[in-house]
Formats: C-alpha cells, structure tokens, sequence
C-alpha cells in the first residue's frame, strides 16, 4: 500500500518539482497583506505576501517557506492556485480546502491547478499538517 | 553472550509488519516496546491484585501494597540508592525534574544565584530551570559544545563558581547521543557546594548506574524508555535533601495528621505522592527491571556498544553522498543514538519515506530546538537502537537512507 502512495507522493510528482523551484518566489513590488505560520512540532514554517490590484484581487504574492517537500509544495501550488483571487475568495478556498484534506469527504479542487496531487496525501495523516500549513498562513493574512 | 533472537521472541510488536515490510524500530529514543512479561504484569495486576495501596486491611490491598513497595524496593537496588525510601514515584522524567524545581528550587535558589546546564539538555531539563530562574532573578549558564557533541570542560572552573547552586546535566543525549562525564561534573559541582541533578532518562535504559558512585543529589528518569509502561516515571533524591524540602503536591496518601486549619506530611517517599500512584504501571516498571537485570545491564550496554560502532562505520560510508552524522564518532563517548542530516531531504520526508519500508525514525527537534538549530539545521532525522535491535537493522536503516537519496536525487527508486 504505502509504496504506491508513497510513489504518488514523491516520486516523478507534481510535489518534487514545486519544493525543487518553489514558484512565487521573488520578491513584489508592494506588500497589502503578509501572513505567516509556524508548526510548533516540527519548526516548518511558511509566509505569503501579497498585493491587490485595483479590483482588489490579488495581483501579486510571493511565497516563502521552510520545511519538508509537503510543506513547500503546498505553499508554491496554492500561491499559483490563489493568484487572482480576492481575499474573501481565498477564505472560502481555505475553509473549503482544509475540509476537504481533514474529512476526505470530497476534493474540490481535482481539476483546477496543481493543488489536486496534494490530496494524495490524505494517505499519509500525519502529514496532512503540513499541507495545512499554507492555509493556516493565508487564514493570518493582514 | 546474548541471544538476540530469543529477546526479539519476548516482544510481540516486533513480529508486526509496517506497510508490508518488518518493522525496524528505530525510535527507542522516543519510547522502547515492552516484553511480554511486562504486559502480562499489568494484565495480571488488573485481573488478579487490583486494590488502593496503603489504606486497606483486606487482602487484595495487602497484596496490591506489597507489589507496591516491592517495585520500589527493585528500582532502588537498580541504581544502587542507599534506601528504597529515596524513590518517589513520579510520571516521567519531565515531572521528576519540575517536582526538584518547585519544591528545592523555589526554596534555595535566589536573586543571582547561577544554574549551570548543558547545551544538550532536553526541553524537560531547561524548561523547569529557565522558569525558575525568571522566577527567582536567578541566572542560567551553559556549558560550551565541542565540535564533536561532546562537552568542552576547558572552562568549567570559570562556569562553577561560589554563585553556582544547581548543576543539572543530562546522562546520555537523546539527540546527539553523547555520554558526559557526570561524575566529574558531581564533583566540580560538590566543590562549590552546588547540588548535581542527574537526567538519566537515556542512561539507565541502557547503562548499568549507580547513583552513590556518581555521587549525584537527584536522579531522575521515565520508566517507558526502558520497557516499562508510559505514565510512570521516577525521581531519587538524597534523602538528606529531600527531608528538607516541602511537597509540590498536597492532598490524599501524603499526609501524617489532619484538621481542619492544617496538616502534617506523611514521611518520604509518600510526602511527594499526593493521591492513589500510579499501582499498575509502577508494578510493570518492576518487572521491566527484572527483565533487563535478567539481561544484564553490562551485556546490554556491551551489545548496544557493538551495534553504535558497527552503525558509525556504516554511516561513514554516506558521507560521500552528504550525509552529515551529529555527535561523537566513537562508542565509548556515544549511546546507539544517531541524528542525522541529508541535504536536499527534509527528515519529515526521510521519515516517511523509510515508514513505507517499515523501518521508524523519529524526526524533528526530539526536544531539543536550540540545540538542533545550532548545529545549522531545523530538524534531523534520528534513529536510535536497543537491545532488541540487530546489525541487520543498521544495514536496512542505512540502504533505506541510501534508497532515499536516490529517491529525491533523480527520482528513480
């Protein structure tokens, strides 16, 4: 079982690529919203910034993290995921999001960006938290 | 010699599978797996003895207090205390060592006196002091690191002064595996008069210790890393020091005589174990003794000895592919404890990817935060051994490592 999930998880994956070259990674030309969050067990720790256009969506993020390839991927795909969003938007993705990974009741998000292949780690419960780290930071934006 | 086989025989969890693959426990650090005598032990407490100890006159507490006391009686003769009555039944370690804090702290340290740790201790012997110590306006020293994990003595004259009033140092460190020099650590403290707490909670699992010959004022370790139950932990105390100290906790077992406006303590060890103990787990971490003694703690250490030297040669060979092993590189100055870092590979990733080869590390801090940072790194991966490990593990830990690398190398298995 786990050598099957464990090839989803890591191997010749979406996951690898986005923790090799984090995407939304330089740094934006104004900051509107930053949020940050830490995971006390384990000291990974992840940051967005943001800015808005004039339709107050987001223009532009920057996505910065520190931790293990669930983490970093998670961050690097919901920055792309997000982009464009208002930050209501992004509060209904989060809520909607973190429902999904934490009740495995449904996938929402299967066909919109990369983020799909982190519900393959509903196989590894322990490591939900760390695809949660993202939204924990969004959900602090101010 | 011992018979490695028939030890493995005597744990049932060590015949499970993990994902399809035998399970290579490496996480002994964490917690140890218990033989079946000591399962048995609490089933048989439940199932024939189960009674309140000290204050019943009918048979099942008569029986339930013997095994009590007996269990007692056995820890004490385990690490050589002059008496039985310096063994106060505790949680774990982590409580042992705040019960020190709160009643002897609070009583003799003050405004600028010195509290001298080392940079390996666990949040459970740095916690309790930096507490105190905000406090008291008391201050905290460390000693200093060599580049090896080992202690750098150079200036411990510097660091123990008239001011020093507490040493407290850890054994054996659960993250780096180092074994310190704790009696000279005794007497340097004794010299100025300090008291020297002792952290045995790595030691004692797997190291004969005698606390007399060590010399040391407090001892304290957690009966689950040495097959024993979770929940069950123990303090000693010289019982010079520990008639002079006040209860942490008050209420039922613990008292002499009561009224309504004040009580009296009941004597040591029964004054710093408010309310019915822990019976069963207590008992259980008796016959844990029993099996290890059964084994013999210089077989085990000798056993575990072998296992550190042949896992430092193994893990020489990783050096090549960056690996980076903390800690000393030899077994007389290092436990079967190894942290390691891979560049590239976060551990929580190593950590999952050896779990789908059944083989467990723990990954992380291991409660040490600001010491994992100063070696340069967030978290390691760790795996540490017992008795019941074998050279074979060490080959699948190192070839699961090895199988890692390659995974987040180039992506083929």
């Amino acid at each position: 079982m786990a050598q099957t999930s464990l090839d989803n998880l890591y191997k010749n994956s979406i996951i690898l690529d986005h923790c090799r070259f984090p995407r939304n990674s330089s740094p934006i030309s104004k900051i509107d919203f930053s949020g940050n969050a830490i995971n006390p067990f384990c000291g990974d720790e992840i940051l967005f910034e943001l800015s808005l256009n004039d339709h107050f969506c987001i223009e532009e993020i920057r996505f910065e993290g520190e931790g293990c390839a669930i983490t970093l991927a998670s961050g690097s795909m919901i920055s792309d995921h997000i982009k464009g969003m208002s930050i209501e938007e992004v509060s209904v993705f989060t809520e909607k999001f973190r429902l999904d990974m934490q009740t495995n009741s449904c996938k929402s998000f299967h066909n919109e960006s990369d983020i799909f292949v982190l519900y393959d780690v509903m196989a590894f419960p322990v490591r939900i938290k760390c695809v949660l780290l993202a939204c924990s930071a969004l959900e602090n934006l101010h | 010699m011992i018979n490695i086989d028939q030890i493995r025989n005597d744990f049932p969890i060590l015949s499970r599978k993990i994902n399809g693959h035998e399970l290579v426990y490496l996480d002994n650090a964490a917690t140890t797996h218990k033989p079946r005598s000591v399962i048995n032990s609490l089933v048989d407490f439940y199932e024939n003895h189960n009674s309140n100890v000290h204050r019943g006159v009918h048979t099942l507490s008569m029986e339930a207090t013997d095994k009590f006391e007996e269990a007692r009686e056995k820890i004490s003769s385990f690490i050589n205390s002059q008496t039985s009555q310096s063994i106060i039944w505790t949680r774990n370690a982590s409580e042992s060592l705040n019960i020190i804090s709160y009643s002897w702290g609070n009583k003799n340290i003050g405004e600028g006196d010195e509290i001298l740790l080392s940079p390996m201790e666990h949040h459970s012997n740095l916690i309790p002091w930096q507490e105190l110590a905000r406090m008291k306006g008391a201050k905290i020293k460390f000693l200093s690191l060599n580049i090896d994990g080992t202690l750098d003595l150079s200036n411990i004259d510097e660091l123990i002064t008239q001011k020093t009033k507490l040493v407290s140092i850890v054994h054996v460190s659960n993250a780096l595996g180092t074994i310190n020099p704790v009696k000279e650590l005794c007497e340097k403290a004794h010299q100025v008069g300090a008291l020297f707490v002792l952290d045995g909670a790595q030691s004692v699992p797997h190291m004969s210790v005698d606390v007399q010959d060590i010399g040391c004022d407090f001892f304290v370790f957690s009966g689950h890393k040495m097959m024993g139950p979770t929940g069950i932990g123990v303090l000693y105390g010289k019982m010079e020091i520990l008639e002079e100290m006040d209860p942490v906790f008050t209420g039922g077992e613990m008292v002499l005589e009561v009224t309504y406006e004040k009580a009296s303590w009941a004597d040591i060890p029964m004054k710093f174990e408010a309310g019915t103990p822990n019976i069963a787990d207590s008992i259980a971490l008796g016959t844990a003794v029993d099996y290890l003694q059964n084994i013999g703690m210089e077989n085990i250490h000798d056993y575990e000895k072998s296992i550190t030297s042949y896992a430092l040669k193994k893990f020489n060979t990783l050096e090549s592919e960056g690996v980076t092993l903390f800690g000393p590189k030899s077994s007389d100055q290092k436990g079967a404890v190894f942290s390691f870092h891979i560049p590239n590979i976060h551990p929580h990733d190593l950590g999952t990817i050896l779990d789908g080869m059944g083989i467990a590390v723990r990954t992380g801090h291991h409660c040490a935060m600001p010491l994992i940072k100063s070696l340069g790194v967030s978290a390691t991966a760790r795996a540490s051994f017992y008795v019941y490990n074998t050279m074979k593990e060490v080959d699948t830990l190192i070839d699961g490592i090895k199988s890692a690398i390659r995974y987040f190398g180039d992506g083929s298995n």
